[in-house]
């Protein structure tokens, strides 16, 4: 009787855990990322909804980055560095042993601060993981790198010169086309550290309704410091301090009545 | 307020004549070489086999071997060389040992070049039996310039900014194929700068060939690896030490000087075009 109760019971939980998983596209548990000996980033617990956008704000050097870059394994360049704790994309820890990074990081696109495209032209840009994965077949590459450069609002403004240098574009459309490089190779994550921080405001506004739009196909992160940009493009907000999450929560719900005096003070601007 | 002016006067002054020194000396060497060498110049001196006991007859077996010698270093120094930086940028875990080797890859450049015709006649010569030779010589001049081109080609990957490397692999791309297809084709023209540098030093060289390659009179062109030959700068030597006809050695030894100063030049110069435009090329 007792065992059946037990059984039951793990049953229901074993459920519950599925339906966790299916909602939940990542989630981190009991994080710990240290360079050296700071401790940058301290037992962060966060599950990541499937195709919702998860802001991340917080004073500078609170650890944004870094937890941002342990979602695709990025820190794992960065020497010195060591982290502790599980990351789960879909049921797998992508920090168990038996993982590919690089398949991992496949799955998990970035998009850096400062805009970093190749020195080569607009199409090689966007072809290089595509071709990094072992394709070939050129007319696939034209259809994908067409699409790619649709996704990220950029295909009018490049179509007819895709030879030219990458280099050669703005500020704004080096940022864009980084976005369709990342896109290009068919992620289901992709993480944002401060896309528009080096960019004016229409520059700015094209890449947040690219945000609203990216969503419906895949799970977005962003890293930033513009408050006002969080509460509009995102659905999940996640509020760090020195290493720690203090809150996350509905965006709504942060931006309107946060639960911490700390996050109150930080979004009306009391501090950082 | 006057004293500092005469100060700065002063101090300015010596450093500008430390400058004309410098200037100066180099005009020097170049006027001498020049004067002394140009009358024996002509296309006869370039094209033709040297005749009558190296007292008549032109210097081609020399600018062929010199030619021979310094791409024989460089087909064995470059590979090898580039391979060495991108191990220990790219892959080595940056630690003692590889702070170690690096002290010892720049000893290596310190070590007097008369020490490694020595290891290349044991080596060589000797141990791996090719015998006074081109590849002997090659092989030795390669050794010599190695460090050139490591530092160098270190250099030119550590420029290569960080933020494509990152790029590259939050694409999937494996680090064999962030190496091989972003940092590599941003490095190779530092790479070969610093290799052409390399050559113009290894042309210029007699020591290392003393023993592994160099030959006094040759009569016939080499025609294979295993030949020694003559080269520029040991033919200088050689015309100056040996020989019973210094009245008409030593004007053939300026105009060997002559063309070899301008050859080291003439590479060196191609370096630092290349470089220039490489330099204005890129815009990260
Ligand atoms: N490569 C590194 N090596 C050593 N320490 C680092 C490195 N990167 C970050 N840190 C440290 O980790 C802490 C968190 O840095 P992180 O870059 O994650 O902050 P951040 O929240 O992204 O800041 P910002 O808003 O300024 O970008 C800081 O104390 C920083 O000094
Ligand atoms: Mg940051």
């Amino acid at each position: 009787m007792v065992k059946m109760a037990i059984n039951m019971d793990y049953a229901e939980r074993r459920n519950r855990d599925l339906t966790f998983l299916k909602r939940f596209k990542m989630s981190t548990t009991n994080l710990n990322i240290w360079y050296g000996a700071v401790h940058a980033v301290k037992n962060i617990n966060l599950s990541i909804e499937k195709n919702k956008v998860i802001a991340i704000i917080g004073p500078s050097g609170c650890g944004k980055s870094t937890f941002l870059r342990s979602l695709n394994r990025m820190n794992d360049v960065i020497l010195k560095s060591r982290i502790e704790g599980k990351i789960l994309l879909d049921e797998k820890n992508i920090y168990d042993t038996d993982v590919d990074v690089v398949e991992i990081r496949r799955k998990i696109g970035m998009v850096f601060q400062k805009s970093n495209p190749f020195p080569k032209s607009i199409f090689e840009n966007v072809a290089y993981g595509l071709r990094v994965n072992g394709i070939k077949d050129k007319n696939y590459l034209e259809q994908k790198i067409e699409r790619s450069l649709k996704d990220a609002a950029l295909w009018k403004e490049v179509e007819d010169r895709l030879d030219s240098l990458a280099l050669d574009l703005s500020g704004g459309q080096q940022q864009r086309l980084c976005i369709a490089r990342a896109l290009a190779v068919e992620p289901e994550v992709v993480l944002f550290d401060e896309p528009c921080s080096a960019l004016d405001p229409t520059a700015t506004a094209k890449i947040e309704e690219l945000i609203q739009e990216l969503k419906k196909k895949y799970t977005i992160v962003i890293v930033t410091h513009n408050m006002q940009q969080a509460a509009r493009i995102s659905d999940f907000t996640a509020f760090f301090m020195l290493g720690e999450l203090i809150e996350f929560d509905k965006t709504d719900k942060i931006f309107t009545a946060p639960s911490k005096k700390t996050t109150e003070d930080y979004i009306t601007g009391r501090f950082g | 307020m006057r004293l500092r002016k005469i100060k700065e006067f002063i101090g300015f002054g010596i450093v500008r004549l430390a400058t004309i020194i410098i200037l100066l000396a180099l005009f020097a060497i170049l006027y001498f070489i020049v004067i002394r060498g140009i009358k024996v110049v002509n296309w006869q001196f370039l094209s033709q086999m040297p005749h009558s006991g190296m007292t008549a007859g032109g210097i081609l077996p020399a600018i062929l071997g010199t030619f021979y010698l310094t791409m024989c270093a460089i087909c064995f120094a470059f590979p090898l060389g580039v391979a060495a930086a991108i191990y220990l940028t790219e892959y080595a875990k940056q630690g003692k040992l590889i702070r170690i080797i690096r002290i010892g890859v720049s000893n290596l450049a310190g070590v007097p070049s008369v020490v490694f015709g020595l290891f290349g006649l044991a080596v060589f010569v000797k141990f791996f039996g090719f015998g006074i030779s081109i590849l002997s010589g090659g092989l030795t001049l390669g050794i010599l310039i190695l460090p050139t081109i490591i530092r160098s080609s270190e250099e030119a990957l550590l420029l290569v900014p960080h933020s494509f490397r990152w790029a590259s692999l939050a694409l999937g791309a494996s680090k064999w194929q962030t190496i091989f297809k972003v940092v590599l084709p941003n490095a190779v023209s530092g790479m070969l700068t610093g290799s052409i540098l390399g050559i113009g030093r290894a042309a210029g060289e007699t020591a290392p060939i003393l023993f592994t390659a160099a030959a006094f009179y040759t009569t016939k062109l080499p025609c294979s690896i295993f030949n020694e030959v003559q080269a520029l700068p040991y033919h200088i030597y050689a015309l100056m030490t040996e020989g019973v006809h210094p009245k008409a050695q030593v004007p053939i030894a300026y105009g060997t000087a002559l063309v070899l100063i301008f050859l080291v030049l003439g590479i060196n110069c191609i370096a630092i075009i290349m470089r220039n435009r490489f330099r204005r090329r890129q815009k990260w």
